[in-house]
């Protein structure tokens, strides 16, 4: 009898909780209207509106995948007067715990710095959970496609390092099927696509380019490609075809790599000049910056085929909602400015053309137009994510 | 303050077992009142249904007039508000607390001037000559000190009734025999309605106005311990009140002209009664029956088989063919092993019961 | 008497609902039913719905649909060895030997400092918990560190400069190291929950044996053992279920050479948005966890009265001697705690101390990750760790967070473990039971995503408590919550119900009793448990790592980013920090509670 008085109690509880779920789309639209976003873009951008109404905010949320951020914060202070509350979130998480957030109306976040495009593009930019804004004084210097859908502050780039110290003639590698031979087995360092799906990115973009991949392996040892039998039983167990490119990766994993996931720990241990027999390995570009003479030195093999890199963008977004949307706008514009210099390094390509042009003559190395490379495909990476992973696990 | 007890028709199940099954008894006002059996009997469970730290199934329990616990009328009084105190077979001493503090928590509860407390722990630890141990821990005391500050937590509250779960079972043989003697001096001071729960004969039948002797939830006889020891209500309460052991001897009974003939270990005995229709054992007290060392006419020869001399008094395990008796003599007559002897019961003290459902049979 | 009928059940009903403990069983089961069965409930749901990332997997993923297409990928078809099953079998194989190499361990070094007169035990009880205290992934990393294969490159490792040689491979990366680093994480916390029981056995039992002729060897084993069982399986029980559950020790030292446990694959399939899969994989730790509970309770539950060894005679707790064997034990002990206790932490401190991380030249040594000012040369010029104002913040928060949850958790796991033993025929506290101790399989980082949904908005009366202390008090808490009811119990069990009928004869109501009787008596064993408590969530990460704001920032969340970013000096000088912290609470705790204990216990 006690029992069903419990159960009684308990149900009337889930009842009471189950009722609380709401929907407001109306408020979608009053918001764009006094943000100024989407459909209700201004013709122009009136900045001493936006600065005025910004102060009057008095401060910026940002979700941002780098620590850097911070070193913005006493300087917005100091030239707007408000306050940055960043948040050092990594990309994946960023959008997990947005996407809960905006779910339970819970409107906190103004600005994300994010590069989980292939997500941005495919789920939060359709479903209306993130805002593109382009500052009308950037427009000019970005290419079409660093401008919409979404604004590009940078790119990076996933390349191959060597220790340059202990090979000072030139590179040991000159192409991406050199990690899958003999001497060079259990000496390769990679970064984990399975607990980052940048990285996953980057396997999934070289798996895109099974022709290239052929073509390389051509040229790397003379003849045509064959792809072995291990690798069609997985692909056929997965219901997908084998090409060079999963045999490369086939390859690659037998040759006993391993993954780490920190990417400073990947470059420092292939940059340090003092060891004698350095591995090489595959992380991001702009860790180049952690060289330092005489303990680190790392440089990327430009001359690798069939690409140098893999080469994904670093978006800006206002969050649907944003209770700062006006301090969003400035602290965007602020980024793509002076508040560009923390992650003005080597490596990392400023979308901006005149600053890229300024990194080029300040880093050396090529421009990122003269960088051979792939290009993330969002759409690509997005549908073929899950036949990665799959593909990933099963090969042994 | 002292109370009447009235418990009807109290049943109490554990699942399928029938821990009280229908108990129906008054213990009476002032009553030193013992709760005997093997085992597993119910005894502690009726003694804690009283205290209310178990809730009956069915029944009433009555204390001082006033209910305490009805099935029927849904009424339970919390253990709190029964007015009585209990001691507990381990004394359930709080190890975290002083003498002092052991005795005054409950104190501290009732609404007792604050101001009279220091005073009754005093009073009560000087009758039970425990003054100077007040600031002491129980794993300080010794086990005899351990059960006194036990009962000096239950005499400060000053109870309506006193209920004691085998009090003395943990205390070595000496010292039990001195408990008894000043429990019982205790209740005769007093005169609160005592219930007092163990499994030892003696213990009961030393200390108790009344003794309750139960067996499977359920009660065999309650009366004096004269009368449960000189007229065992049946075989049961027969056979468990046996100091040191009593004699089950079966009956062989035949049909004569004038009444019957009743052979008891070759022992006959004639009379002026219809044959009972079922078999009979007769119980006989071991000091019930003579020994002597020569014939004697009517008496039956048996042979010692074993001399147990205890003080005063002297067993002897007797043999006869099959048929052991065990008696116990008072004159210290030092007779030997394998020596003959021949015995007489002494009829008229002997109980007869039905062989088959342990009632008692009429015969004499 | 259908007449009589109403006013019974009514009358029943008032009865119950006033008696005390049928009120708290109440408050209780609605308090866990919020916060424990309902994200249980969700991730349940959650295996078997598309969500919208979900059409990356099939293109007719219909999100918000039911379906089973989750299932039959992860545990059917030909991806499920990959998946599912050869990560069960390296959990299984790492995690059940991990946690009986801990259990043996820390069960023999908690019988030698509880019940022997081994010279140093005190000493010997604050090292050995040490392992503890470390986050685990600083333990990987400290591995990493002496062990590191010259296959990775970079600066050789301990190993390596000490010996010249380098290490087997399989001693860098894989089962080996998982297996060690788990059981030197974990034998602590055997250590603790077995001793918690040690130290309350009363020693007549031990020495009767002994005057009955018994060896030291079959005490051990005949009466001190069956004594100490019901703490003995719950110890295992907890720390298997810790081993399986582990995630940064797989993650470091198994992940690099694709040595998968279901943790790291949970992890993956957050990760890469595969949620479903990541909940199914929690789902199925879920299910193992409550195999194992549910076979030890088969086995022990119905026991557990038998091993009530507080009467009400108080009880003496006197050390067995170990005669000549005393100094070779004090040695072997020591020797143990030096490698397992002082020798990472002292390897992590001689780190922060390198200027370059993997020289380990004197020249090389620097204060500057400690004490040094902002240097744009070194570390991308963040300051040393005690100039570091955010760091300082992240201390206060870390010792606020755990000193409250911790003492929060303490007692309500004592109330609900109270509630459990004294009426454990009546089914609201088996349902309690099962309740508390669900949060126990719940991965912390699946919890922590619930609990984002769950408090991020108002419901009913529950405020949003997204971004405050609160909510991070409550999910630590709600973490510890089974442990505390674990070391609630024993400490209940060891109580006899006599103590407490007679203070209720007196008149004594429920919560008189509880705090005059019941809580000072389970008071060593609760503050074991909160000690514990302490330990864990000081040195909690996955568990709040998406709940921390830069206001509630801790320690740990700090320590890790650094971690992350090879900042290998202001890591370790953060988790030295967190331990140093740790052990300053830590002895607090004990000081508090030692003062009364000790009065009534162990004076003879």
């Amino acid at each position: 009898m006690k029992g069903k008085y419990v159960l009684a109690i308990v149900i009337s509880f889930f009842i009471l909780l189950a009722g609380q779920a709401l929907a407001a789309d109306k408020a979608q639209t009053t918001w764009l209207k006094t943000a100024g976003l989407g459909e209700y873009t201004p013709a122009t951008q009136d900045w001493k509106a936006i600065e005025k109404a910004a102060k009057k905010e008095g401060k910026v949320v940002i979700y941002s995948l780098s620590s850097r951020i911070f070193n913005l914060q006493e300087e917005f202070k100091k030239k707007y007067g408000i306050e940055i509350v960043a948040f050092d979130l990594s990309s994946g998480i960023q959008l997990e715990r947005f996407r809960r957030e905006h779910k339970a109306g819970r409107y906190t976040v103004d600005v994300l710095f994010n590069r989980d495009i292939p997500v941005i593009l495919n789920e939060f930019l359709p479903k209306k959970l993130v805002w593109n804004f382009v500052p009308a004084n950037m427009a000019p210097l970005l290419d079409a496609d660093e401008k919409q859908p979404i604004l590009i502050q940078r790119w990076s780039s996933r390349v191959v390092f060597y220790n340059q110290t202990l090979n000072p003639d030139k590179p040991p590698v000159n192409s991406l099927w050199d990690l899958t031979r003999k001497e060079w087995e259990g000496k390769v360092l990679l970064p984990d696509p399975l607990t980052s799906a940048e990285d996953a990115n980057m396997f999934q973009t070289i798996l895109q380019h099974p022709a290239e991949m052929a073509a390389s392996y051509r040229k790397e040892f003379g003849n045509a490609i064959v792809i072995s039998d291990e690798l069609k039983e997985v692909t056929k167990d997965l219901g997908i075809e084998p090409d060079a490119a999963k045999e490369w990766l086939h390859r690659v994993l037998k040759n006993k790599p391993i993954f780490i996931g920190s990417t400073t720990t990947v470059f420092k241990n292939i940059g340090d000049v003092k060891q004698k027999n350095p591995p090489v390995g595959i992380t991001t570009y702009s860790k180049i910056r952690s060289n330092k003479e005489g303990v680190l030195n790392a440089q990327p093999v430009f001359d690798l085929e069939p690409v140098a890199a893999v080469s994904s963008a670093v978006t800006l977004l206002i969050a649907d909602r944003a209770p700062h949307p006006n301090a969003a706008k400035l602290l965007i514009r602020y980024m793509m400015e002076d508040g560009f210099k923390p992650w003005d390094v080597q490596g990392d390509y400023a979308a901006r053309s005149d600053v890229m042009a300024e990194q080029v003559s300040k880093y050396g190395g090529p421009s990122f137009q003269d960088l051979s490379k792939w290009i993330v495909d969002p759409d690509y990476i997005n549908d073929t994510k899950y036949e990665f992973l799959q593909l990933f696990i099963n090969l042994r | 303050m002292s109370a009447e007890i009235t418990i009807t028709g109290l049943t109490k199940n554990y699942g399928r077992m029938k821990a009280l099954d229908d108990i129906t008894i008054t213990f009476r006002d002032g009553e030193f009142l013992v709760l005997l059996g093997p085992s597993g009997c119910g005894k502690t469970t009726l003694l804690r249904c009283i205290a209310g730290l178990e809730t009956p199934d069915a029944g009433e329990i009555r204390i001082g007039g006033e209910i305490v616990f009805s099935a029927d009328q849904h009424i339970f009084t919390p253990p709190g508000k029964r007015n009585l105190g209990m001691v507990f077979q381990s004394y359930a001493l709080w190890p975290h607390m002083t003498v002092y503090d052991n005795i005054g928590f409950g104190l501290n509860l009732q609404s007792i001037p604050r101001q009279e407390i220091p005073a009754r722990i005093t009073s009560v630890l000087k009758d039970l000559a425990m003054t100077g141990l007040e600031n002491r821990y129980p794993s300080e005391l010794s086990g005899g000190q351990q059960q006194r500050v036990a009962v000096a937590r239950l005499l400060a509250a000053r109870p309506q009734l006193f209920l004691m779960d085998e009090p003395l079972s943990n205390l070595d043989a000496r010292l039990r025999v001195d408990m008894r003697a000043e429990l019982k001096r205790l209740h005769h001071d007093i005169k609160v309605t005592t219930v007092y729960v163990t499994h030892d004969q003696t213990e009961a039948l030393t200390m108790a106005d009344r003794v309750v002797i139960m067996r499977d939830g359920r009660i065999m006889q309650a009366g004096s311990p004269h009368e449960i020891y000189a007229r065992p209500a049946n075989l049961f309460t027969a056979e468990f009140i046996a100091m040191p052991q009593i004699n089950i001897l079966p009956v062989v009974l035949e049909q004569l002209d004038d009444g019957i003939s009743c052979i008891i270990a070759d022992y006959q005995v004639r009379m002026q009664r219809q044959l009972p229709e079922c078999k009979v054992l007769a119980a006989v007290r071991p000091e019930n029956i003579r020994i002597h060392p020569a014939a004697v006419p009517g008496a039956v020869e048996f042979k010692i088989y074993s001399v147990l001399p205890a003080g005063p008094e002297t067993f002897y395990d007797l043999k006869r063919d099959t048929t052991r008796l065990m008696v116990r003599d008072v004159n210290a007559r030092n007779l030997e092993m394998d020596q003959t002897v021949w015995i007489e019961f002494d009829i008229g003290t002997i109980n007869y019961y039905d062989e088959e459902n342990g009632e008692p049979v009429l015969l004499e | 008497m259908p007449m009589n009928r109403r006013p019974l059940l009514l009358n029943q009903l008032s009865r119950n609902l006033r008696s005390p403990h049928v009120i708290i069983s109440m408050v209780l089961l609605v308090l866990l039913s919020y916060l424990v069965l309902l994200p249980m409930i969700e991730l349940t749901k959650r295996t078997v719905t598309w969500t919208e990332q979900d059409t990356r997997i099939s293109k007719s993923a219909d999100p918000g649909k039911l379906t089973l297409e989750h299932w039959k990928g992860v545990v059917t078809g030909p991806t499920a060895r990959a998946f599912f099953i050869q990560p069960l079998v390296n959990t299984l194989l790492t995690g059940l030997t991990a946690a009986v190499v801990a259990l043996f361990l820390g069960a023999i070094l908690a019988w030698i400092i509880t019940r022997t007169d081994v010279p140093g035990k005190k000493w010997f009880r604050s090292i050995l918990t040490l392992p503890y205290i470390i986050p685990s992934f600083a333990l990987a990393l400290a591995w990493e560190t002496l062990f590191r294969s010259p296959r990775v490159g970079g600066q050789p490792g301990f190993y390596e400069a000490m010996f010249g040689v380098a290490p087997p491979f399989w001693l860098s990366y894989g089962p080996v190291p998982i297996i060690i680093t788990m059981i030197i994480h974990y034998f602590p916390f055997a250590l603790i929950l077995v001793s918690g029981a040690l130290a309350t056995i009363d020693s007549q039992l031990e020495e009767c044996a002994e005057i009955q002729g018994a060896s030291r060897w079959t005490i051990l084993r005949k009466i001190t053992f069956p004594v100490v069982l019901p703490a003995f399986s719950s110890a295992f029980i907890l720390t298997l279920g810790k081993c399986i559950g582990t995630f940064a020790l797989p993650f470091l030292l198994g992940s690099p050479i694709r040595y998968y446990t279901l943790s790291t694959m949970l992890f993956t399939g957050l990760s890469l948005g595969f949620e479903a899969i990541a909940y199914i994989i929690g789902f199925v730790l879920i299910a193992m966890t409550a195999l194992v509970v549910y076979l030890s309770t088969r086995i022990l539950g119905k026991n557990l009265r038998k091993y009530e060894t507080v009467g009400g005679k108080g009880f003496k707790g006197k050390p067995a001697s170990l005669g000549v064997f005393r100094w070779p034990v004090f040695t072997g002990v020591a020797i143990f705690s030096i490698l397992t206790s002082i020798f990472p932490i002292g390897l992590m401190l001689y780190q922060t101390l390198m200027l370059v991380n993997g020289n380990y030249g004197l020249d090389n040594l620097t204060s500057h990750f400690w004490i040094g000012q902002s240097n744009p040369e070194i570390a991308f010029g963040e300051p040393g760790v005690l100039h570091n104002p955010m760091i300082l913040g992240a201390s206060w928060n870390s010792i606020k967070l755990a000193a409250i949850s911790s003492a929060i958790c303490a007692i309500l796991g004592l109330i609900i473990a109270y509630v459990v033993i004294r009426y454990n025929k009546q089914l609201i506290s088996k349902i309690l039971d099962q309740l508390a101790f669900l949060p126990f399989l719940f991965p912390g980082i699946a919890l922590c995503a619930m609990y984002l949904s769950m408090f991020a908005v108002q419901r009913g009366p529950i405020p949003a408590l997204y971004g405050t202390f609160t909510l991070l008090v409550i999910i630590s808490v709600v973490n510890r919550l089974p442990y505390s009811v674990r070391t609630g119990t024993s400490a209940i069990t060891q109580i006899g119900r006599e103590l407490e009928e007679a203070a209720e004869l007196q008149g004594a109501g429920w919560l008189k009793r509880f705090g005059k009787i019941v809580f000072p008596l389970a008071a060593s064993g609760v503050l074991a448990g909160t000690m514990v408590s302490f330990i864990g969530i000081m040195r909690e990460l996955s568990l709040i790592v998406m709940l921390i704001t830069p206001e509630t920032r801790v320690l740990m969340t700090l320590g890790f980013r650094y971690a992350e970013e090879d900042q290998v000096q202001l890591g370790n000088a953060l988790i030295l920090l967190v331990t140093a912290i740790t052990l300053a609470g830590e002895l607090i705790i004990w000081r508090l509670g030692k003062s009364r204990l000790l009065k009534s216990t162990r004076q003879s």
